[in-house]
Order: C-alpha cells, then structure tokens, then sequence
C-alpha cells in the first residue's frame, strides 16, 4: 500500500490509527479543539493529541445539549461523536480559547461524556497585544504543570526540543507538499492534499513525516499532470468535509491553497527556538496566521491573503461557512472587500453537516464558468 | 391595571426618576458636545474600564448609537431594529447576533453618530473592552467602515494573578495609547475621581439589589431597567453615584414600608438571559397573572459583588469600606483591575457552566424565586453558552423552569403569539391564572 492510500485509510477511519496506538504504546490520547494550541507540549508529554472533528452526517442527538440556533453545525456534529461514543478511547480533551462555538463543545464534553482529564488553556484573544505573548507564556506554565500532575511525570527540555523538531519537520514537509498545488503540473490533487493535511492531526506526527517523506520522493519521480481549471483558494470555517473538495474538483475547480485551520493554516509557521521553550512555542502561536477571532485590532489576515494570491496565482475564492459560525459571518464583508479590490471574485457557501449537492453545483458551476469567461 | 393589587405600590419618587433622567440627558448631550468642546468622543459596544476615558475629561460615548434606545423601540416598525439588521445582512454580515447587526446596521447607514438632532459627530477612536467575541469583531468592523483606530482591551475569564497582571498592563498601555492617538493628556485627578465614583456607584446598585430580597420587592425587574440606566455608560461620573446613594435610600424605605415593585407576587420570577430590547414590556407580563419578574443575572450584570465560599452573592464593598484611598494612578487601575477581579475569589473561572449555575441557584435561593423563565437567544453563542446544560440542572433542583426563543436585536426572530403561548404554559404550570392586562403599553415609570 503506497503512502496515499495509508492517508486515505486514515481519514476514512479517523479513529483507527489513535485505538491501535493507545494499544500498541499504552499511552494516552487527548482530543484537541482548535488548532491554536501548544500541541508540541502535549506532544512532549508521550500523549498523542487528535483534532476532534464531525462526521458530516445529520444528527439530532445534540439538541438536549447544544441550543440549535445558537452554535454552528461543526460544533453540533462534533459533540454528536461524542456521544454516540465514537471517541471513548480518548483520555482528555483540551480546549484553547477560541470560539464559544468550539466551547461549548468542551464544556458539553467534560459534563456529559466525562473524560480523565480536561484543561482549557485561557488564551489571549488579541495576539496582536504587546503583552499578549507573556500573558500566554504563563497560561501554558500552568498547562504544563497541570499535564505533568495528570501524567504523574516531568515534561523536560529534551523532550520538548524533540517535538518542536518533529513538529517544525512536519511543516516544512508540508509547505513542500502544498507548495506542488501551485504548479503547474501536479502530482496531488487538492483532494488528495486534504486528505494529507487531515491525517496529520488524527497521527502521531513523527509518522505522518515518513509518510510525506515517502509522498513527496513518488512526486519527485513523476511529471504529474496539467491541471487545468480556474485556480481557486478556499477558505473559512473549519471544514473537513472532503466530499465538498472532491465536488469542486469534479466540476472543473483547480484548488491551489486554502486557509483552513484543518489545512494549510494549521500548518503554518516554524517554533523559532528560544531558551524559554515555553516562550517559543507562543511565539509560534502568536505569529502564525490568525483565525478572525484572534485578528484583532489590525487585519494581518487580509495580508496573508494578499501573499498567498501572489505566491498561487488566485484567480477566484471559495468562502465556506459553517451554518452559525459567526466568526467567519463577521469577517466576510472584510474579506469580500479585500478579494475583489483585488478582481478576484468570491463566491460564499454555508455548509451544513452535508454538502447540498443540487445548490451548491449550480452555483460552483456558475462561478467557474465566470471565472473561464474573464 | 385596575385589579386591586395584594400589595401597596407607589412611584418612585419624582426626585429619583428625574435625577435618572437628567443623567440620561447628561450623558446623551456628551455624546454631541463633548468632542466639539474639546473632548474625546469614542464608540464601541460594550461599556467596560470607562473611568479610564474619564481620566481624559469630558468625553462622548455613543454606543451603540445615539438612538439605539429609540430605535430598539420601535422594533418592528420602519425605522426600527429590524430596518438596520437587515442593512447589516446585506452588507454580507450573517449569521451575526441581533444586537450586534442593529448596531452595525446603523454605522453602515450613517445614522449612528448623528441621531435625531441632526448633528453628526465622528468619534476619535472605537474603544471596544472586556465583551464577547462578536463585539471584539463587531468594533473591529465599526473601525474599519469609520476608518478609525480601535483600542481592544481584553479580560480572560479566569481570575488569577495571570489575568490581573494582563488586564493591569493593557490599561496602562491604553491610556498611553489613547495619548499618542488623540494627542489629548490624561489627567490622573480625573482618573482617580472617576474611579472612585465609578466603583461607588456599582457597589450601591449591589446593595439595591440586594433590597430585591424583600417580600415584596421594592422594585420590579422592568423599573430596574429604566432606573440602573445611568450605571451602564456613566457610572464613573459623580452625579451618577449620588444618584445610586439617593435610589438606595429611597429602595431602603420602600421595604421599610412594604411598598412593592409589582402589584402581585403570588409568585416571584427570574428572567434569565438578556431579554428582547425591543420588548421591555415582556418583563412586565408576569404582573398580568399576579407575579413579578424580582430578579436576573442581567439586572446584577452592572453591580459589583462578591461571592462567599459557598457561592452567595453580596454586595461587594466601597472603597471607604475597605479603607482604600485611591492616591495615584497606579492605586487607580488596580483597584478597577480588583473589580473584575476581586483578590478574594482567586481561581475562579467567572464563566465556567459549574460557577454560573451554582450561582443562579443562589439567587434563586437568596431571593426567593419560585420559577426561572430563559431566554433562548437565537444566534447568540455567547449568552447561550451552556445553557440547555444549566436549564437542566436548574430543573433537577426543583425549580420550575421554561424558555421562549426569540433574538436581543433582532425582531424578525420575534414571534408574539409563540413567545406568549410560552409565557402562558408557564404560568399556568405555576399555578396561576390571568387576572388583569397591560393594555399592550410598556413604561419604565411606575403605574
């Protein structure tokens, strides 16, 4: 089996490789919320962290917990997991701050499907602030010593300075492997990327590495293929729908980026070393591209958008929203201004536990053919 | 109403309701004439740290809106909320909550900073502190289409020394800020004073509520919110923390003379949640089977209190009480960073579900409540956090409980004859029958 279809295999049992790994090493495993977390300090500690995600199937086993015109279906499908029991086998779930959204899928977890261990890491929300960085190197004093409490053990340099190393591998690994989107001949489809970036947050990453390793040595001995399509980005909510990616891919888009934090964003941005490892890993946290939650005051997301148009050639954008995510609601006009004084034109769809194929095709259809028409 | 109530109710005196008033006024007219007289004038939603804004002077504050309070009543109507949330829609921003897209709505159409006088003003700066993630946003968005700077000021919900010495460092960087942005220079007597007032007057509104606790009450839920108006944008300013003294003393003779808020208590209620603002008289509807609304975490959300070991709230205490003088800029922002976070209740996460029910559980105990009535506000993630949760366990208690769904600023998500038949399957499970009616009329004063 050639390393595409071991990440194929993952993302289609998402439990899988997490059940055997807790089997085979006996050690434990923490559901993580957000993808602005300290995730080589749990790392570190031996745990393997797995992002919690939805299956993207209707449900209607939340609705005694999660007020349904109150929170977006990704946070509805996700605690739906948990409690049709999908994720016994985690011993933890760590929250950081992010949306109440994502909250309320932690506070609902901890009280009604009880795990060994819970932290909510109470992190700034305005990364910009000049104190932002100290306020959040003590928030995660307190996390690591909270872990090394549970654990019954000491996290140390050594084994830090090893997960930032395997971490900060894994992204380079991944800059490659999205950087062959933006070619013109490529090996990967965008499917085929998202699949990748998925797996890397439901494996341990030392793993995930060989296999990109493995992936990227069969790009190096293929051509690929002219990818013809107009060049799309996609961005907005969490979304690690992958029937939605092929669909676009199927109708003629050529995705050459996105700006998911189950994508590309989660892989964005090295650990700079620093003698305080704790200081380090904020660092990385504080300068990587922001969620629009964490934009603030300044829009350095727009900025980052601007870089990544250049760098992959954008003709048009996909902005994909979770029903009631209002953080993205509230970004959009922003981001729409930003694309089209730009002449790029961006289309908006609200996503659901599904994909409503019908709708969206007509209008993924329409919007390519723009794009082809100018 | 003309049933003959069980309980002798009175007005608030002329004095109280005028002060408020005048205050209302006070304020309003800064909104206009502060910049123009050489102050600053600054937006935002949320009204947090405003002693801070005190210690540059005089200074404007029109949020959200110079006539929000006006346009929220008009609702429905064509120059209502819904008007300016549908403005908002259409420029893109959705799903978005009521009381944020009204707002937005009125920035967008130009008529936030004017209002009904005609004049129009252009704030120096949005000031957005301490509020949800769809207010931090929505400054955020104010800033941009007014092509202003925006000050952000955080406050984690944790209370440790982590959270105090970050909030500290952000106020003291603000002012900083708010120098090098406007040029104006801050004054620390003026600072000082407003902080000392400002504290005043939320410690006075605790000790108001805490009257609540009277059978009957003194004040009804509906009277408090025409009579705490002045503690939410202007409780730093000394008029405002007379006025709380005089209001006080006025609610002390008021339960010395048993004379109540509402004509019927055969059963006192909770409101929990922020209600409909273009509704207040939803708060008045319990008097039509007898009852009253005494109480809410939304009619505290502006006091200062303390909490015991064992989860009861008390009023929190002055100043004079805890022999603090405040002699510099620095004694200043500490004590407003130990209102928020009081040094008692070290560790305390202010918003986990387990604090937040415990405490409404207090309440209910303290004051008597014998049923809760929740609003469920649609597309408010924030208010609703954990709220089916504490629903629950408010129900496992034995307290009668019900919830209505509807929006805090946006009308369209209003449905009258659903939300009373949820009042009247309330009611009626509590035992009670209709015995007058409102006449479809709302008023903040006394009838």
């Amino acid at each position: 089996m050639n390393a595409l279809d071991k990440i194929h295999d993952i993302v289609n049992s998402p439990h899988q490789f997490a059940q055997d790994w807790k089997l085979k090493t006996g050690g434990k495993v923490i559901g993580i919320l957000c993808s602005n977390l300290p995730e080589e300090l749990i790392y570190a500690a031996g745990i393997l962290p797995v992002r919690l995600l939805g299956a993207n199937e209707p449900e209607n086993i939340t609705r005694s917990y999660i007020f349904q015109s109150g929170f977006c279906s990704f946070a509805r499908d996700c605690f739906a997991q948990a409690l049709q029991g999908r994720y016994k086998y985690i011993d933890g779930i760590i929250f950081s701050q992010c949306c109440p959204h994502a909250r309320e899928v932690f506070l609902d977890w901890k009280r009604h499907v009880p795990v060994n261990y819970s932290y909510e890491i109470t992190g700034p929300m305005s990364l910009q602030n000049t104190y932002a960085k100290g306020y959040l190197v003590r928030e995660l004093e307190e996390f690591q010593k909270s872990l090394e409490k549970w654990l019954g053990t000491q996290i140390d340099k050594k084994a830090i300075d090893k997960a930032i190393d395997i971490h900060n591998t894994n992204r380079r690994l991944m800059a490659q492997i999205y950087g062959t989107l933006k070619a013109e001949n490529s090996s990967l489809s965008e499917v085929d990327l998202a699949e990748i970036a998925l797996a890397g947050m439901l494996i341990d990453r030392s793993e995930h590495n060989l296999l990109l390793e493995e992936i990227l040595k069969q790009i190096s001995k293929s051509t690929g293929s002219a990818r013809t399509g107009p060049r799309l980005m996609l961005l907005g909510s969490v979304n690690n729908n992958m029937e939605l990616i092929r669909f676009i891919d199927s109708l003629g888009g050529r995705v050459v980026v996105d700006d998911y934090c189950t994508g590309y964003r989660y892989y964005q941005t090295e650990v700079v070393p620093e003698e305080n490892r704790l200081a380090a890993i904020a660092g990385r946290l504080i300068n990587k591209p922001p969620c629009p939650l964490h934009d603030l005051p300044e829009r350095r997301r727009v900025s980052y958008y601007a870089k990544l148009v250049e760098e992959c050639k954008v003709a048009g954008v996909i902005y994909t929203m979770q029903r009631q995510c209002d953080a993205h609601g509230l970004d959009y006009p922003a981001v729409e201004t930003f694309f089209k004084t730009k002449g790029i034109p961006i289309l908006k769809l609200e996503l659901d536990y599904t994909v409503p194929v019908g709708q969206f095709r007509t209008r993924i259809e329409a919007f390519l053919e723009m794009l082809t028409a100018t | 109403m003309t049933t003959k109530g069980d309980f002798e109710t009175r007005s608030f005196s002329n004095e109280v309701w005028s002060r408020m008033k005048e205050l209302r006024r006070e304020r309003y007219k800064l909104s206009f004439e502060a910049q123009t007289k050489g102050g600053l004038c600054v937006t935002g939603f949320a009204w947090g740290y405003l002693p801070l804004l005190a210690g540059f002077g005089n200074f404007g504050n029109p949020s959200p809106g110079t006539d929000f309070t006006r346009i929220a009543r008009e609702g429905a109507g064509s120059e209502g909320l819904v008007k300016f949330v549908n403005l908002a829609e259409s420029r893109g921003l959705y799903p978005v909550c009521g009381a944020i897209a009204a707002h937005l709505g009125q920035v967008f159409a130009g008529t936030s900073f004017g209002g009904s006088t005609g004049n129009k003003i252009m704030p120096d700066f949005v000031f957005q502190p301490q509020g949800c993630h769809a207010q931090y946003k929505g400054g955020q968005i104010c800033a941009d289409l007014l092509g202003l700077p925006l000050l952000v000021i955080e406050a984690p919900f944790k209370n440790t020394a982590n959270s105090r010495s970050y909030l500290y460092s952000q106020l003291a960087e603000a002012i900083e800020w708010i120098e090098k942005h406007t040029r104006h220079k801050f004054n620390d007597e003026l600072f000082i004073e407003a902080t000392r007032h400002d504290i005043h007057s939320r410690v006075m509104w605790a000790k108001i509520c805490e009257l609540m606790k009277a059978i009957p009450a003194p004040m009804s839920y509906r009277q408090a919110m025409s009579l705490r108006l002045p503690l939410v944008a202007y409780a730093y300013s000394k008029g405002t923390a007379e006025y709380m003294e005089m209001l006080y003393h006025e609610m002390q003779e008021r339960v010395k003379n048993q004379i109540s808020g509402a004509p019927f208590e055969k059963k006192r209620l909770a409101h929990e949640g922020l209600h409909p603002l273009y509704r207040p008289d939803l708060l008045r509807w319990p008097e039509e089977y007898g009852a009253a609304f005494n109480q809410g975490e939304f009619m505290m959300a502006f006091g200062s209190f303390r909490y015991t070991s064992d989860g009861h709230r008390i009023p929190g205490q002055t100043l004079e009480e805890r022999g603090i003088e405040l002699k510099s800029r620095e004694d200043a922002l500490k004590a407003l960073v130990e209102q928020r976070y009081p040094l008692e209740e070290e560790n305390t996460d202010y918003d986990s579900p387990e604090w937040r029910t415990l405490h409404f559980l207090r309440m209910v105990e303290d004051w008597h409540i014998d049923g809760v009535m929740v609003h469920l506000a649609r597309r408010c993630a924030a208010l609703c956090l954990g709220i089916l949760t504490r629903i629950q366990d408010i129900r496992q208690a034995g307290i009668p409980v019900a919830t209505y769904e509807a929006s805090e600023g946006d009308p369209k998500e209003w449905n009258e004859s659903r939300v009373r038949e949820d009042f009247d399957r309330f009611f009626d499970s509590l035992g009670l029958k209709k015995i007058a009616s409102l006449d479809g009329g709302d008023s903040g004063a006394d009838e």
